[in-house]
C-alpha cells in the first residue's frame, strides 16, 4: 500500500510535501518508494488542487457522502 | 438530480416497478406479504411506490449500458428488476447480519418478518429472470446473463463472508472486499445490461470495469456517510460501523502504534461520546485521510470514465452514464 504511506508522509512532513509538489519522481526515489505512473498522476492531480488541504474529513463527508440503498 | 433528462424522469423506473408488481401478482403472493415486500423495496415511499431520486437513477444502469452497447434501453427491464429485487433482499439480510436497526418502515415487525420478506424478494428476482429468459428480444443472451447474475451474487456473498469475519480489515482487505461486494454488484448491472446487446468480449470486459469502478465509488461515498456527524451539537457522535469505513481503515494502516491504539480507544466510545468522536476525527484528519480518500475517488472516477470511453458508447446513453459518475464523484 505504497500510496497510503506516501500520503501519510505528505501529511506529516512539510518538507517532503513541498518536494513532492515540485519534483515527485526524485522525491519518491530518494525515499526508495515507488508509485505506479497512474497512482502518481492521480495523487498529483489532487495535490495541485487548492481545496484539499482546507478540508477535514467531516467536511468532505458533508460535501460528497451518499448513503447507498435502493 | 441535475442529470435527469426529461425523457427519463421517473417513467423508466415506474415501468420497471410495474413489472415487479406484475410478477408479484402473477406469483400469487398474498396481498399482506406483497405489502411487506413493497415496503422493503420503496422504504418510506411505499405508499407512492417510488424510490427516492438518488436511488432511482441506479435502476437505469442495466438499460443505459444495454443502450450504450447498441441495444434497446427496455431490453434490460427484467434484468434491472431482478437486480433491484435481489439487492433489496440482500440489503435486509446485511442489516440483520450486522445487527443494524431495521428501517422505520418495518415498524415493530421484527427481524423474522424482514428475513421472510428478503426470501420473497429473492424468489421475486428469480421470477424476473425467468421473464428475461422468455423475452423475444434476447433469446441467446438471456441464459448467459442469468448464469452471470447468480455467479455475481455468489461472489458478493463470498465478500460479505470475509467482511463479517473482519471487524478491522487492512487496507488491502478493504479494497478486495469493496471490489467483491459493491464492485461486483454494479459490474453485474453494467456488463449484464451490455451483454443483452453485444457478445464482444472486449466491450463486455470494459463494461465490467466501468461497473466495478462505479461500485467502488459508491462504496467510498457510502463509507463517508459513516463519518458524517449530526448537525446537532448535543449529539455529535459517530456511527458504530465507522471502523470499516475507508478513512478509518486508512488511518489504522498508516498511523504509528501509539496513535493507532488511541484511535481504537476513541472509536470504542465515539458512538456515544461526542468528545471521543471529535478526538477520533482529529486523529483521522492528521493521518492524511482526506488526501488519500480524494486520491482514490479521483482514481476510481477516472478509471470508470476511461473504461466507458473504451466501449465507444452510443452517444445519448454514454452521456447519461458519464453524468451519473460525475454526479456521484464530483471533482472537488
Amino acid at each position: 500500500m505504497a500510496l497510503a504511506q506516501v500520503v501519510y508522509h505528505i501529511s506529516r512532513d512539510a518538507d517532503f510535501a513541498t518536494r513532492m509538489r515540485s519534483d515527485p519522481e526524485s522525491t519518491l526515489a530518494a525515499k526508495g518508494w515507488r508509485l505506479t505512473k497512474e497512482e502518481l498522476a492521480f495523487l498529483m492531480t489532487v495535490l495541485k488542487r487548492e481545496t484539499f488541504d482546507k478540508v477535514d474529513v467531516e467536511h468532505l463527508a458533508k460535501a460528497v457522502a451518499t448513503p447507498w440503498r435502493f | 438530480m441535475a442529470f435527469l433528462r426529461p425523457h427519463l424522469t421517473g417513467t423508466q423506473s415506474d415501468y420497471i416497478f410495474t413489472k415487479i408488481e406484475a410478477i408479484w401478482k402473477g406469483g400469487e403472493a398474498w396481498p399482506d406479504f406483497v405489502e411487506v415486500m413493497r415496503r422493503a423495496l420503496y422504504g418510506g415511499q411505499a405508499e407512492n411506490r417510488q424510490l427516492n431520486s438518488r436511488s432511482s437513477q441506479w435502476t437505469w444502469l442495466p438499460g443505459l449500458c444495454c443502450q450504450a452497447a447498441g441495444g434497446n434501453f427496455y431490453w434490460a427491464d427484467y434484468l434491472a428488476a431482478a437486480w433491484i429485487l435481489f439487492y433489496t433482499g440482500a440489503g435486509i439480510m446485511d442489516s440483520i447480519e450486522d445487527q443494524d436497526r431495521l428501517g422505520v418502515h418495518w415498524g415493530d415487525m421484527g427481524p423474522g418478518v424482514a428475513l421472510n420478506a428478503a426470501s420473497g424478494l429473492f424468489f421475486s428476482a428469480a421470477l424476473a429472470l425467468e421473464c428475461l429468459r422468455s423475452e423475444e428480444d434476447n433469446p441467446l443472451a438471456a441464459p448467459e446473463v442469468i448464469r452471470y447474475f447468480h455467479q455475481s451474487f455468489l461472489r458478493m456473498c463470498s465478500g460479505q463472508h470475509r467482511d463479517l469475519l473482519r471487524p478491522e480489515p487492512t487496507l488491502e482487505q478493504y479494497w478486495k472486499t469493496a471490489a467483491a461486494k459493491s464492485g461486483v454488484f454494479f459490474a453485474l448491472a453494467c456488463r449484464g445490461g451490455a451483454r443483452l446487446a453485444t457478445d464482444c468480449p472486449q466491450k463486455l470486459d470494459n463494461y465490467y470495469q466501468f461497473g466495478e469502478q462505479v461500485g467502488i465509488l459508491v462504496q467510498i461515498m457510502d463509507d463517508l456517510e459513516e463519518v458524517r456527524r449530526p448537525d446537532s451539537e448535543l449529539h455529535k457522535v459517530l456511527k458504530p460501523d465507522i471502523g470499516r469505513s475507508l478513512p478509518v481503515v486508512y488511518a489504522r494502516e498508516v498511523l504509528p502504534e501509539p496513535e493507532r491504539q488511541g484511535l481504537r480507544a476513541c472509536l470504542g466510545s465515539a458512538w456515544q461520546d461526542p468528545v471521543r468522536a471529535r478526538q477520533a476525527l482529529d486523529l483521522i484528519d492528521h493521518s492524511g485521510a482526506v488526501l488519500y480518500t480524494l486520491t482514490e475517488i479521483e482514481a476510481h472516477r477516472e478509471r470508470a470514465l476511461a473504461a466507458l470511453q473504451e466501449t465507444s458508447p452510443q452517444q445519448e446513453a454514454g452521456k447519461l452514464l458519464v453524468s451519473m459518475v460525475t454526479e456521484l464523484a464530483p471533482r472537488l
